[in-house]
């Protein structure tokens, strides 16, 4: 479905939202929404537009810039959409690594996510695992998709859903 | 969406409902982010409503376009994303997952809600294993039983069939290991 009723949720507008205060989550819910659902067709207008800097630039903003740089440039690549230019910017790199993980002083935690963060991520010192942006979307397409090709069992259905998923996500 | 705002969005569909002349009762089971916000009280908001079908095959093939036609008339009116009463989850995990009768929660018209217990969300919580979902694990585990990794394994038997558990074993594994430390 390509229509809306409301504004595009564009990864400047999720940055904006969280800065304001929005679970961030929630705002790159939205986006991941637009992405895979009501905007698909329209992805670049999704990521075209730069980040706005913050009033106040704080760790946290800091932090969460660079994983909607980071988010663009991996989607756009498994998607076969142009990246723009903005999210090479250094600002965009961390300082000091952010592990996506209440046990990161357990070593095979962060083992883990430094074997599966995609590199988008990683580049940017973001260590957050590969199960980032997996979604209802595609996995209830490609059950679909599955269907139509004949195949009953639900575990076969399931597992070629998940190869599919891991062949674009990584995991 | 929060709370009141879900709350709100069903009242609407259910009276579009009324006026479109559905009469049966159409039974959807509530998980996801929707569930986290009423029923867990987690304080955040959430993009869409997740359900389950709870009707028979043939019931739910006679309300879906009803139902349809419904949610797109509330999306206009209240200006919301065409899916933000979402059953795709429905489609993508009926036949891997034991879906519960659950207990009545609300009716809004013809529309009645239904809520699964706390474990239930846990579980297909801890199958889906997104950074997000982790934590609303967290939040969950506050307020069930569950405490130790083998009676989340059980949890998992309950409520996942054996092949979808083998499919994501290793996320299943890193979860686990994030939850309950050993």
């Amino acid at each position: 479905m390509s229509i809306t009723f409301r504004t595009l949720q564009t990864m400047a507008r999720a940055y904006r939202q969280i800065c304001g205060g929005e679970e961030p989550w929630i705002a790159l819910g939205n986006f991941r929404n637009a992405w895979y659902g009501y905007a698909r067709d329209r992805r670049d207008a999704l990521v075209s537009e730069p980040l706005a800097k913050p009033a106040q630039d704080t760790e946290l903003t800091q932090r969460w810039s660079a994983f909607c740089a980071a988010t663009v440039e991996f989607l756009c690549e498994r998607y076969d959409v142009p990246c723009p230019q903005w999210v090479h910017d250094p600002r965009y790199t961390l300082e000091t690594p952010w592990w996506h993980s209440e046990r990161v002083d357990d070593p095979k935690i962060r083992e883990r996510l430094l074997q599966t963060t995609p590199g988008a991520f990683a580049r940017r010192k973001i260590f957050c695992g590969n199960r980032l942006y997996q979604n209802k979307y595609e996995m209830s397409a490609w059950v679909q998709e599955a269907r139509a090709q004949g195949i009953t069992d639900p575990g076969e259905v399931w597992r070629y859903a998940r190869l599919k998923e891991i062949s674009i996500h990584g995991g | 969406m929060q709370a009141r705002d879900i709350e709100w969005h069903l009242t609407q569909l259910g009276q579009e409902l009324t006026d479109r002349g559905v009469q049966k009762p159409i039974r959807v089971l509530m998980i996801g982010g929707a569930y986290m916000l009423l029923l867990a009280k987690m304080q955040r908001s959430t993009d869409d409503i997740d359900i389950l079908w709870l009707d028979e095959e043939d019931a739910f093939q006679r309300a879906i376009d009803e139902l349809r036609k419904g949610v797109q008339a509330v999306a206009e009116k209240q200006q919301l994303e065409p899916d933000w009463f979402n059953d795709m989850t429905h489609l993508l995990m009926y036949d891997v997952v034991t879906i519960p009768k659950g207990t009545l929660w609300k009716r809004f018209g013809p529309l009645h809600i239904y809520v699964p217990p706390k474990t239930y969300i846990l579980a297909l919580k801890i199958l889906a294993g997104r950074r997000k979902d982790i934590e609303d694990c967290r939040v969950l585990l506050q307020s069930v039983k569950v405490k130790t990794r083998p009676q989340a394994r059980r949890l998992l038997n309950r409520y996942v069939s054996t092949a979808a558990q083998a499919t994501n074993a290793e996320d299943i594994e890193h979860a686990l290991e994030e939850l309950f430390p050993q």
